[in-house]
């Protein structure tokens, strides 16, 4: 027993006779045993991160099987893991798949994923290619839109990794947040993108082998038909093909997707470290991979009723299924699992926003200074930005989720500028600025007045009328080699 | 959140060790579990019956519901059973240990949900029930926005892949 660090226990499962799925000593064990794991591989793969490129962009030469991996293990979040079994308990069978439409964000970004290699081959952020693109307005813009959503969801990463951890073994909320949030800024502060790229590769291997075992060993236990025929009887409308709230929210999901990964340096960055001709494929590849995953994930929650599985929250339906079907392993799968889905958001997430954060408003201040000095600057934002997270964590807000949620206008509202931008000579900054502020405006406005399964739609409607329109209008001819020429 | 102190008891003092539940709520105190209680020499003789957190009548859209209730305070985990009737049918829809309960996938109609909790060989009262009315959203709105929604995704999707052929 670690009396210091474990809380009352909460009993949140209904499964095990104390209320939780592991002992804290086992949590501990297998806590720190992972920690020391992904400390140790972000280490060994982080070594070669000695120059900017290499600490920020992965020496810009990634190949098809990491970046790959990478991709994909960074769409595999703790939301993921949980959140589409929550939509398929809630949403029935269109949010199962609903949730597997994101994989389109990785299909649709392959192209561009081509052409942001192609056009700025030494580009390091997705504000850059902004700044360069439409200017110094909207770069501001998309500035406070970007760190707005990558800090929230960083944070509600942060809080996520602590709260499942208390959920399935008892230690203490500051505890594990402190330990998942310390391991990742470990790594990717001494290792870079490298760091987190290598560790992405086994963490998404993890992910993918463990959901197969846990829904293989589901499916041992009750069959479709059952599950089927439990849902027709208790949740008939998780099965009905006309379920309003579900199909209200398919194409706001799918929106909400897109828009993240179109603006998201998290996902930039990747473009911008894989070598020439690799992007493309590795998330097409990545999209492909990734589009089961919420499927398998959520046909847990699905299963749960068939199998007379008390369900006190919706989000905890994975692990509560997991650990009352299969037990201390189960619980134990379930653990590592999760430990790596967050710990694979964590440090993209934190390599991605302080990369923004260095190149766009520290190594601003510091013309003329040195590559090695900026590679110093770069592990010191990612150490502040941890430390920002975890203080932010700390309280223990609980509507940080609702927050990320409130940020779906934001991004979506931001697909049609990037993809004009990228494409259309004519496309002006006006369009830009204007899509993104009213994209914004209309959204959150739809959020309050109508819901959030239509907030992101009509982010990215009103967003695309606006672009379109202004680039209609406009006799501008922007010159692509712009881009390759860098802000120096 | 911290339990309150002396929630849920009432009773003269008694000397017994005492072992009937008392009750911690999510947002208000439970009156009916306050006043309810009666302790007869350290063993509950009658248990009061639990009450939900917001015991008023409550819509749905969706026809899902988050449910909480009382909980028992103390070192002792209770089970708890909630039940859900509709058109004069009931059934169980959650079993466990914790005091609270996700419920989805309800058509339209009005329902009645009530939960109990199991006290030594025997279960409380039922509690007082809470009204839930499913009402989904109209099928017009649902069609126009999956309408705008496709709309949207096709212009992007067309316009990346063909922007994307055009520039290699």
């Amino acid at each position: 027993m670690i009396p210091s660090i474990i809380a009352r226990p909460p009993g949140l499962l209904a499964s095990a006779a104390d209320g939780l799925l592991l002992s804290p000593t086992t949590g501990a064990w297998l806590l720190g045993l992972f920690s020391l794991l992904w400390i140790a591989l972000g280490l060994h793969w982080g070594r070669r991160a000695r120059s900017l490129d290499g600490f920020m962009v992965a020496g810009r030469n990634v190949g098809l099987a990491l970046g790959t991996a990478t991709a994909m293990a960074t769409w595999v979040t703790s939301n993921t893991t949980m959140l589409a079994p929550q939509l398929a308990l809630e949403l029935g069978v269109w949010g199962m798949l609903a949730y597997s439409t994101a994989s389109l964000g990785l299909l649709l970004f392959a192209p561009l994923a081509r052409r942001i290699r192609a056009v700025m081959p030494h580009g390091y952020t997705s504000a850059e290619f902004i700044e360069l693109r439409y200017g110094r307005a909207a770069w501001a813009i998309f500035l406070v839109l970007s760190l707005f959503y990558a800090l929230t969801w960083l944070i509600s990463m942060g809080m996520a990794g602590g709260l499942l951890i208390e959920a399935l073994t008892g230690i203490e909320y500051r505890w594990g947040m402190t330990v998942v949030l310390g391991v990742c800024v470990a790594y990717t502060v001494s290792g870079g993108l490298y760091a987190v790229i290598g560790t992405d590769f086994l963490q998404s291997l993890i992910v993918l082998v463990g959901l197969v075992v846990v829904g293989g060993l589901v499916l041992w236990e009750v069959s479709v038909a059952e599950v089927h025929a439990s849902l027709v009887e208790r949740r008939p409308m998780l099965l009905d093909l006309l379920y309003p709230a579900a199909l209200m929210a398919l194409f706001n999901n799918l929106l909400f997707g897109l828009g993240e990964v179109f603006h998201s340096n998290v996902w930039w960055s990747r473009a911008f470290a894989m070598r020439p001709g690799v992007g493309a494929k590795a998330y097409t590849l990545a999209g492909l991979l990734w589009w089961p995953v919420p499927v398998v994930a959520g046909f847990l929650g699905l299963a749960a009723p068939a199998l007379d599985i008390g369900i006190s929250r919706p989000d905890m339906v994975a692990p509560v299924l997991a650990g009352t079907l299969l037990g201390e392993l189960g619980a134990v799968l379930v653990f590592v699992v999760v430990f790596a889905s967050i710990a694979s958001s964590i440090d993209s997430l934190l390599a991605a926003t302080s990369d923004l954060l260095t190149k766009e408003l520290v190594a601003r201040r510091m013309p003329g200074a040195s590559e090695a000095r900026l590679r110093a600057v770069a592990a010191w934002t990612v150490l502040g930005t941890g430390v920002l997270a975890w203080v932010a964590c700390l309280p223990k807000v609980g509507t940080l989720a609702t927050v990320l949620f409130f940020a779906g206008p934001m991004v979506a509202s931001m697909i049609w500028p990037v993809v004009a931008g990228l494409y259309w000579r004519r496309a002006t900054a006006a369009g830009a600025v204007g899509g993104m502020v009213a994209g914004t405006a209309v959204g959150l406005w739809v959020y309050v007045a109508i819901g959030w399964y239509a907030a992101s739609l009509a982010g990215a409607l009103v967003s695309a009328v606006v672009v379109i329109a202004t680039t209609l209008r406009s006799r501008e001819r922007f010159d692509f080699a712009r881009l390759a020429e860098g802000r120096s | 959140m911290a339990p309150a102190p002396d929630a849920g008891r009432l009773g003269a003092p008694h000397d017994g060790p005492d072992r009937s539940p008392r009750f911690r709520r999510g947002q208000r105190r439970c009156p009916l579990a306050l006043a309810g209680l009666l302790v007869t020499f350290g063993t509950p003789a009658v248990v009061a019956p639990l009450a939900f957190d917001e015991p008023e009548p409550t819509r749905s859209a969706d026809g899902t519901l988050q449910l909480s209730w009382a909980e028992a305070l103390g070192d002792e985990l209770h089970d708890y059973e909630l039940q859900l009737r509709h058109e004069g049918e009931s059934r169980r829809v959650y079993t466990g240990r914790r005091p609270e309960a996700h419920v989805s996938g309800l058509p339209d109609g009005r329902y009645e949900l009530r939960v109990r909790m199991r006290e030594g060989d025997g279960w409380s009262p039922w509690s007082e029930p809470k009204v839930l009315v499913v009402q989904h959203h109209p099928m017009s709105l649902v069609w126009t926005l999956l309408a705008l929604g496709a709309l949207v995704l096709t212009g992007t999707a067309v316009i990346v892949l063909r922007s994307d052929r055009g520039s290699r």
